[in-house]
């Protein structure tokens, strides 16, 4: 068995594509395929491109819009999860977003202005269930923008891994988009694998987790340390609370959270982070969310689960 | 001892009962290998019965579930036949090394007699997740076709995992009535174990678990084909034996390399002592001999350092590619270990 990887700029942040094979040659294949799947997925579903399918339908809010069979998937899967947490997700967060200060995408040259049409920064924050399904159509509320920043990374790896899965032949795999990351299988002898936790506020590893019985595993981190900085005199986070439409205030740093399904990692991570410490083991029971971990401003790190190495 | 509730009880053939129990509490649960086994015990009415030893049957479940099969035929599985959902069972465990290492293993063959099939059951259903790439053949002997527990499941498993394969041996010549059962009429003869231990199941692993003349007789058939005798493990339901042992593990390997280790790093501290102190108490000696006063004496310090090292950190830090791939192998330095950070 061999052991291959690559890694590329994707979504604003590092990809990282490792498959142990047989034969390199199957690998390269299912590269190719993988990136190319990720490229399609940006292409329609970033907020930062004017001529995504995500920008057509915020452009036409409060008319119905004919969207693809990907996006109908996507937002219905975005909605469900809003219902999940009751409210603490929601797909509904990007004027707020703006406003607080995050604009531009990371990747784009420092200064660049963000490009035409992605700006929402005067629409309100609507309730996912004032998102109106009709065939392949869909409505969202006038004056408002969706965001798919908190559910696209987790839900396309699910997608990735269900492609690896759905060819076979594969010993194992882990997959990261930007520090959300999905694996199966073994590594290399069989060894099951360990997947770091990094620091909140550093590069050193403070935890791991081991996927011991190589089922499909995920887990994401999400937290108030990236994806920040200063605007208009006020400190800001991506972390948005949809109860008060501004950036979470809370006492976790970053919240880990490792669960069979990415989608639910990406999310349930959010949601803990916006939850804070005192509301965190609640709301994790009642998501059915068995190993997370906290890393918190009072508490330092708080551990939960027994999938823990 | 941990405590367990029984979830649910279900006759998997005529005489044979297969019983589920749950944790009553999450920190009764425990992780444990295919293979492995527990003993249990229960209350007959106000008495504590004897704990009794079972394989699990039910591959390692996130919930802490545990199954066993039994075969009805004496006092205390007829006491535990009659078990009802919620009752309260006390459990030790998990016991044995009858389990697959795939480290070690690179083609298992499973030789089951009977209700020793119990411990095979969760390997097989375990495979297809723990152990995606390992052959296994499963040779399973029974008396007839109306008694061979699991069958259907066996054939079901069969046909989803392209690495199992799965012979039927029935002893009294009736007709199995699942199709597609790969049958032979009689038992496991010399004629197969020269099939399974030569071709491509030479350095297979075989795994032995039946009545006791079928675990005392296979091991020496097994090694009289020049099978290595670690690679023959037997269990026979109650209690763990081996024909063999299994080899250095990584365990051993361990405490003898830091006995080894610990033994010469002694050995360097004496020696370098010898060194530094022998010509001092010689020219002490010299000394004292050519003085008259002999009141000083000489104290030996022995100093040993310990050496700390530090912990290495295996977080990689992000490099910034600038969207260019790259494909690094296992033998690359490039290789960025799996780290969860805030996306």
């Amino acid at each position: 068995m061999k052991r291959l990887q690559q890694t590329k700029q994707v979504l604003g942040s590092e990809g990282v594509l490792t498959l142990v094979v047989r034969h390199e040659t199957q690998a390269l294949e299912l590269f190719a395929a993988l990136w190319q799947t990720i490229a399609d997925f940006e292409q329609r579903f970033s907020r930062f491109l004017s001529d995504s399918e995500l920008t057509k339908v915020n452009q036409n809010a409060g008319h119905p819009t004919e969207v693809s069979a990907e996006f109908l998937a996507l937002l219905q899967t975005a909605k469900m999860y809003a219902s999940k947490t009751d409210g603490l997700y929601n797909p509904f967060i990007l004027p707020a977003l703006q406003r607080s200060g995050y604009a531009g995408s990371w990747v784009a040259p420092k200064g660049e202005a963000p490009a035409k049409g992605t700006q929402f920064t005067g629409g309100n924050l609507a309730s996912y269930e004032d998102i109106l399904f009709d065939g392949s159509t869909v409505t969202i509320p006038a004056n408002t923008a969706l965001d798919f920043g908190g559910i696209g990374k987790g839900y396309l790896l699910d997608l990735l891994a269900d492609s690896i899965d759905a060819k076979g032949q594969v010993g194992g795999y882990w997959l990261s988009l930007g520090g959300d990351i999905v694996c199966a299988g073994y590594n290399l002898d069989n060894k099951p694998w360990d997947i770091g936790i990094q620091q909140a506020q550093g590069k050193n590893t403070v935890a791991r987790i081991r996927n011991k019985f190589g089922k499909r595993m995920a887990v994401a981190s999400s937290g108030t340390t990236k994806r920040q900085g200063v605007h208009e005199g006020k400190a800001w986070h991506h972390i948005i609370d949809p109860r008060t439409g501004a950036p979470a205030t809370t006492d976790i740093l970053t919240a880990t959270v490792s669960v069979p399904k990415a989608v639910e990692a990406d999310v349930f991570a959010k949601c803990l982070v916006i939850a804070t410490v005192a509301a965190s083991s609640k709301l994790a029971d009642t998501l059915h969310i068995r190993d997370y971990l906290l890393q918190t401003t009072q508490r330092g790190i708080i551990m939960q689960g027994r999938g823990w190495a | 001892m941990r405590e367990f509730i029984v979830e649910s009880t279900k006759n998997v053939s005529p005489g044979v009962v297969n019983l589920t129990f749950r944790p009553a509490r999450p920190s009764d649960a425990f992780d444990f290998e295919p293979g492995q086994y527990i003993s249990f015990g229960f209350k007959r009415g106000a008495r504590p019965s004897p704990m009794r030893c079972f394989s699990l049957v039910n591959a390692p479940d996130e919930r802490g579930y545990l199954q066993i099969a039994f075969r009805v035929e004496g006092p205390f599985t007829q006491s535990a036949a009659r078990l009802r959902r919620g009752d309260r069972v006390m459990v030790q465990g998990p016991f044995g090394e009858f389990t697959i290492s795939p480290r070690q293993d690179r083609r298992v063959v499973m030789l089951a007699g009977g209700i020793g099939i119990t411990p095979f059951m969760s390997m097989v259903r375990a495979a297809k997740d723990r152990y995606p790439m390992l052959p296994m053949t499963l040779l399973y002997g029974c008396r007839s076709a109306s008694d061979i527990p699991y069958a259907e499941e066996l054939l079901r498993l069969e046909n989803a995992d392209p690495n199992l394969q799965v012979i039927f041996f029935i002893s009294d010549g009736s007709r199995l009535r699942q199709s597609g059962a790969q049958v032979v009429h009689g038992r496991i003869d010399d004629a197969w174990l020269d099939k399974v231990s030569s071709g491509s199941f030479i350095g297979s692993t075989y795994f032995i678990c039946g009545p006791k003349r079928m675990t005392e007789a296979l091991p020496a058939q097994l090694i009289a084909r020049d099978i290595d005798p670690s690679r023959v493990v037997t269990e026979s339901f109650t209690q763990t034996s081996q024909a063999g042992q299994r080899g250095w593990g990584i365990p051993r390997i361990t405490y003898a390399l830091a006995a080894v280790g610990t033994l010469a790093v002694i050995g360097i501290i004496m020696g370098l002592d010898l060194v530094r102190q022998v010509p001092k108490l010689v020219a002490q000696q010299a000394k004292n001999n050519s003085s008259t006063s002999s009141n000083s004496n000489n104290t030996n310090d022995a100093t040993a350092n310990t050496s700390t090292s530090g912990a290495t950190d295996n977080t990689s830090s992000t490099s910034n590619t600038n969207s260019s791939t790259s494909t690094s192998d296992s033998s690359s330095s490039t290789y960025q270990q799996p780290v969860s950070s805030v996306s």
